[in-house]
């Protein structure tokens, strides 16, 4: 909110009915002459009513007491309770300019204090950061997200990785050091390699009853819309995961689709977190199924795969479910007379498909593996020599004759040196041997207790891995204070901005030589780590938290409106998105397409909720876009229509705010208080759009003054519902005659009128200078962990200005960005 | 049946009529089947089978040795008590039956069948299933009472003199259990007369063996007749509008997304009233069913719809009511395939849940 307040600062013709005067805004223009007016008869040395006094009100906004003080203030008058009914009462203009002087001196002076920095500042890692260095550390697949695993993290306007948010309660560091000891002991099982391969085969167990029947087989398991195979009442098919890690899967099956119909669409579902953990629309015919293979990180638990889709519920009678315990098998389209009569049919009597159907053959998944890359890390952590596990139990009489193997032995200064290197990838930078003798002593403490010396080495592990040079970053030191930060913590600047983790050897190597501020030098790491496939966590990160794709599907749409949403239809919204960020780094595209374009990247699943011709292959593709498609850029895409919705309907003041947040930089004022809600049309009278009714909704003064500025922004999408299909009428549920044409027309603050999101979009991208900085402001949001202060502001606006002639190109802000002092200074 | 079948068995020299094979979805032709006569000694009324102890033929062999004759009654069977359409459920044991049967469905002579009993013809799946009163009267016959001797009736029959099962002059027994019905009343022995153009209805006889048989009940007027046929004319009715109307898929026309039109034939040998009620329905349920007519938990494992068209079939096959229906239906079940047999309910017909020992639940 703070950074955004001050862009506008400096750019001030960005309301301009709220600074029409080239002289801007001030204590003394504002606030003093209002207070005179209305306020300090009674609040002022002489009456003081309340204990409360204007007349020595701090102007200050920096410190918490004042801002607290500035904030009741704003309060009052917002919820119109102040001034008294009794007394003059203000105009609209007036109490609208007093509240929005007082939000933008509150969010700047907010903005100050989180983005406050002392001699050293300590910033946590989020939790998928901690994941991902884990990850990059050992090798070992640890997922935060697991219920009792670690904390959510809160989030500031989407941000999940602001310093001064990220706080350490006692409840993490529990947290933390279980999620140390599992880790550890992933990575060095104490108990061998638990590799397993497991197999599922639904003609397994089933080769008599098609004897019986004289049917051939094999078994195949059909998942209709919205089957799962979970349990079924003839083959037990869930995916159990003993051990989290990376698993090999592997799953014959066809899939089958009525003509002119939806492909069926796999998911491999985590049963307890409830998430999808893989997606794939199928196409194969039933005869000439496909194996698809794949590998992929899984937490423990159970999965299953599911045709999801909205379909029949669970408990449906459908051809393939028993009956009464009746046992009814698929084999084939051919021989149905063995299924469920009484169940919906799936396939016509010339066996085309008659919903989009999942056929399985076979279903097989080995792990956890381990690459190549992760055991080499894993050996440098441990000592050479030692072994991690003991060795296999000698079993009955032999035991007796033959004398137990010697204990392995541990020499001292192996296991230090191993530490060393451990420590110092996981803290990234070197561990100074003053740091090291606390591990040290951990594990002479442990061998002197008794413990294995793989086990007290384990526990060193965790020490390191419980160490807050871990799970915090840490820029600045105690000895002196430095505007600067130094190489190896520009090297975790750099990697946690792009990979979401710790550096990599080339990293530290550049770090370690000491020549990482070089630009050449910072620009050839930049080049090179964009060509790795971790920067796809940069391409994940990022929009999710600028745009805060974390709010689609917040609220769940509601199914009789849309009974065509589906999980995968949620999901696909969110890959269009990062899909569409990633092909503008990738292409290096001008950041006017994040506004406009005449592309996206869209599956099969969203061109048929948009209305676009189905691409012809699998997957995601990148489409061209006719002007009668309306999408085009980030705020016509799915995602952004329904994150601004609430399930129901959409609602335009919350894609107006969303849209001053993410693209015009700016944060309005919070509604007064006790606000009532827009009630449902009666049935008496006529149908009227949300528009209409947000339109006699804003009787109070100060709201109609915002909403003036707000609402447009809104508006100009009212041809998309709530989960951003287009329309030209809007569904009104009660009240008489026919649903409501769509108005999408508005004007913006500087006068600016608009008919529809296309043109809206047109006057957005004619202001590019604009959106760059507020880009700009929220990468450097992102990368620096902070909010963006007034300080900030000039080098936010040179390090846009140095990519503008070359018409911002995606590339060039980033690298503009890390090259620059902001983001090489504390 | 087609032609080229009946060319091919009487080219072979088989008789066509005994020869037949049906199968599902398809009528079958005029005249078919073998002719058992015999007394119902066993019955599976809810899966519609039985078996007959047929009658005597003075072959003593076959008195002392044969065993009784199964039957299983075809889908579209057509099955008629004291002149009324009925269910195997209204015949009381004992009763002797005329049946018309067929080899099994889909039968092929290399199958592989249990054995069959002694004396068993393999034709046992019935396209008709009478008592005498609805046989004979079926045919415009009945039986003339000349003479009354204690203990026997000396009869004659009238309408045609051709035709299965005893015609001509012939010796019923009869004694006081024979059940005399007489206008809307029971009557006794006293009201049998010379002269009387009465219909029988028949049980074993001591010497069945050597063809008697037993008179269970004579009516012997006009009056008695039409009383005794509608009482069973409404027992049906009243089981049929509980169990729904018996048809088979002809035809489904899918619509996409679940959606299509099912074209049913309803089997006949139901009141017409029943049939009416079909054709007026503005709804029609659709539940799956079993060769033997049962039905899974109908009122709920069904799908209705509304009737697009009926179909009226001026010269129906046997079997067939001569009414096809066209139902749109929402969501089609596994069930609706051409020759599947289904049960069907015009929206004013009851849609309560049957007791469990007729679903079919396992």
């Amino acid at each position: 909110m703070a950074w955004r307040s001050v862009v506008t600062f400096l750019i001030a013709a960005a309301w301009a009915d709220l600074a029409p005067a080239a002289v801007p805004d001030t204590f003394d223009t504002v606030i003093a002459p209002f207070f005179r007016t209305y306020c300090n008869r009674c609040h002022d040395g002489k009456v003081q009513k309340g204990e409360f006094r204007l007349d020595t009100l701090s102007r200050g906004f920096t410190l918490q007491a004042e801002a607290e003080r500035w904030s009741e203030i704003r309060f009052r008058i917002n919820s119109g309770e102040m001034p008294p009914k009794s007394e003059p009462q203000p105009k609209a203009e007036e109490l609208a300019k007093i509240v929005e002087w007082t939000s933008t001196r509150l969010a700047e002076g907010e903005a100050a204090r989180m983005a406050q920095r002392g001699p050293i500042a300590y910033y946590r890692l989020s939790r998928e950061e901690y994941a991902n260095t884990i990850q990059d550390l050992l090798g070992v697949h640890y997922d935060p997200m697991v219920p009792g695993a670690l904390n959510e993290d809160p989030r500031w306007h989407g941000f999940e990785r602001i310093g001064s948010k990220l706080t350490l309660s006692p409840s993490h560091v529990e947290r933390y050091l279980k999620a140390a000891e599992e880790v550890v002991e992933s990575a060095f099982p104490e108990q061998g390699n638990p590799f397993k391969k497991s197999v599922l085969d639904p003609t397994k167990g089933k080769e008599r009853w098609l004897e019986e029947r004289g049917l051939k087989g094999p078994v195949r398991a059909l998942l209709w819309p919205n089957r799962r195979l979970v349990t079924t009442i003839f083959w037990n098919g869930s995916i159990e995961i003993d051990k989290p890690g990376a698993y090999r899967m592997r799953v014959r099956l066809s899939g089958v689709r009525p003509p002119g119909g939806r492909a069926p669409h796999l998911t491999l579902w985590n049963t307890q977190l409830r998430v999808s953990v893989y997606d794939a629309d199928i196409l194969a015919p039933e005869d000439e199924p496909i194996t698809l293979e794949w590998t992929q990180s899984l937490s423990a638990g159970s999965y299953a795969l599911w045709n999801n889709m909205p379909g029949f519920d669970e408990v449906g009678n459908t051809a393939g479910t028993g009956l009464n315990n009746r046992q009814n098998v698929f084999t084939n389209s051919r021989d149905v007379g063995h299924l469920n009569p009484v169940g919906l049919k799936l396939f016509d009597d010339n066996r085309v498909a008659i919903y989009p159907l999942l056929i399985l053959d076979l279903v097989e998944w080995e792990g956890p593996l381990v690459s190549e890359e992760a055991r080499r890390k894993r050996e440098e952590a441990w000592p050479r020599n030692l072994a991690v596990s003991p060795p296999p139990m000698v079993k009955g009489t032999e035991k007796s004759k033959s004398p137990p193997p010697p204990p392995p032995t541990l020499e001292k200064e192996v296991a230090r040196a191993s530490l060393q290197r451990f420590a110092s990838r996981a803290w990234r930078r070197p561990a100074t041997d003053a740091e090291l003798d606390r591990y040290v002593k951990v594990l002479e403490s442990e061998l002197s207790l008794g413990e294995s010396p793989a086990s007290a080495y384990r526990s060193a592990l965790v020490g390191i891995l419980t160490s807050k040079s871990f799970f915090y970053l840490k820029e600045g030191s105690l000895d002196e204070y430095r505007d600067q930060i130094d190489d190896w913590e520009l090297a975790s600047r750099l990697s946690y901005l792009l990979w979401g983790s710790m550096p990599d050897d080339a990293l530290f190597a550049a770090a370690a030589e000491g020549k990482l501020r070089d630009p050449q030098v910072i620009r050839a790491q930049l080049a090179r780590m964009l060509t790795d496939e971790k920067i796809e966590r940069f391409t994940d990160a990022f929009p999710q938290q600028w745009l805060q794709l974390h709010r689609v599907g917040a609220v769940a749409p509601d199914r009789r409106l849309y009974p065509d949403y589906d999980t995968w239809l949620e999901r696909s919204m969110v890959l269009e998105t990062k899909a569409y960020f990633q092909a503008m780094l990738r292409e290096n595209r001008s950041l006017r397409e994040f506004l406009i374009s005449d592309w996206t990247i869209v599956n099969e699943r969203l061109a048929r909720h948009y209305g676009l011709p189905v691409p012809g292959g699998p997957g995601f593709q990148k489409v061209k876009l006719r002007p009668e498609d309306h999408r085009g850029g980030l705020l016509t895409q799915a995602s952004i229509l329904s994150l601004t919705s609430d399930g129901s309907r959409h609602r335009p003041v919350h894609r107006g705010v969303w849209v001053s947040e993410a693209i015009i930089g700016r944060t309005p004022p919070p509604p007064p208080p006790n606000v009532d809600p827009l009630e449902p049309t009666p049935l008496n009278e006529p149908k009227a759009t949300i528009r209409r009714q947000l339109e006699a909704h804003a009787t109070h003064a100060v709201c109609a003054f915002c909403h003036r500025t707000i609402d447009p922004l809104g508006f100009a999408f009212d041809h998309f519902d709530a989960v951003g299909a287009w329309r030209t009428e809007e569904r009104v549920d009660g009240g008489k005659g026919a649903n409501p044409p769509v108005n999408a027309s508005g004007v913006l603050s500087d006068g600016r009128a608009f008919d529809g999101p296309d043109e809206f979009k047109a006057l957005l991208a004619a202001d590019l200078d604009r959106f760059a900085e507020v880009f700009v402001g929220q990468l450097a949001t992102f990368a620096l962990r902070r909010v963006m202060t007034v300080d900030d502001a000039p080098r936010i606006k040179a390090i846009a200005e140095a990519a503008r002639a070359d018409g911002y190109p995606l590339r060039a802000i980033l690298e503009n960005f890390v090259t620059s002092d902001l983001f090489l200074q504390r | 049946m087609n032609l080229h079948f009946i060319v091919l068995v009487l080219a072979l020299g088989a008789d066509p009529r005994t020869e037949y094979v049906p199968k599902l979805g398809e009528f079958p032709p005029a005249n078919v089947g073998v002719y058992h006569a015999g007394e119902l000694v066993t019955v599976d009324a809810i899966n519609r089978r039985g078996t007959l102890r047929i009658v005597g033929n003075r072959d003593l062999d076959k008195y002392h040795s044969s065993e009784a004759q199964p039957f299983v009654l075809l889908p579209y069977a057509m099955v008629r008590y004291r002149g009324a359409p009925a269910e195997l459920r209204d015949i009381p044991i004992g009763t002797v039956l005329h049946a018309y049967c067929v080899y099994p469905l889909n039968y092929s002579k290399n199958e592989k069948r249990p054995r069959l009993g002694l004396f068993v013809e393999p034709q046992d799946h019935a396209i008709s299933l009478e008592d005498s009163f609805s046989f004979y009267e079926r045919r415009g016959q009945a039986w003339k009472i000349e003479s009354i001797e204690p203990g026997k009736l000396n009869v004659i029959s009238t309408g045609p003199a051709e035709g299965d099962g005893p015609l001509g002059r012939q010796v019923f027994d009869y004694d006081g259990s024979t059940r005399v019905w007489k206008g809307k009343q029971i009557g006794g022995v006293a009201d049998l007369a010379p002269g009387q153009l009465v219909q029988f209805n028949f049980t074993w006889a001591a010497d069945w063996g050597m063809g008697r048989l037993h008179a269970s009940d004579v009516w012997v007027d006009e009056e008695s007749r039409s009383t005794a046929a509608d009482l069973q004319r409404q027992i049906h009715i009243r089981y049929m509008r509980y169990h729904w109307l018996p048809g088979w898929i002809e035809h489904v026309e899918d619509q996409g997304g679940g959606k299509g039109i099912v074209t049913v034939a309803l089997f006949g040998g139901s009141d017409p009233s029943l049939y009416e009620q079909a054709k007026s329905a503005s709804m029609i349920s659709i539940a799956v069913a079993e060769p033997s007519l049962r039905t899974y938990m109908h009122a709920y494992d069904s799908k209705s719809g509304p009737l697009l068209e009926v179909k009226t079939i001026p010269q129906p096959p046997f079997g067939h009511s001569g009414f096809t229906i066209r139902v749109s239906i929402a969501e089609l079940l596994e069930g609706y395939r051409p020759g599947r047999i289904v049960r069907v309910r015009p929206n004013d017909f009851p849609a309560a849940k049957l007791p469990p020992e007729e679903r079919i639940r396992n």
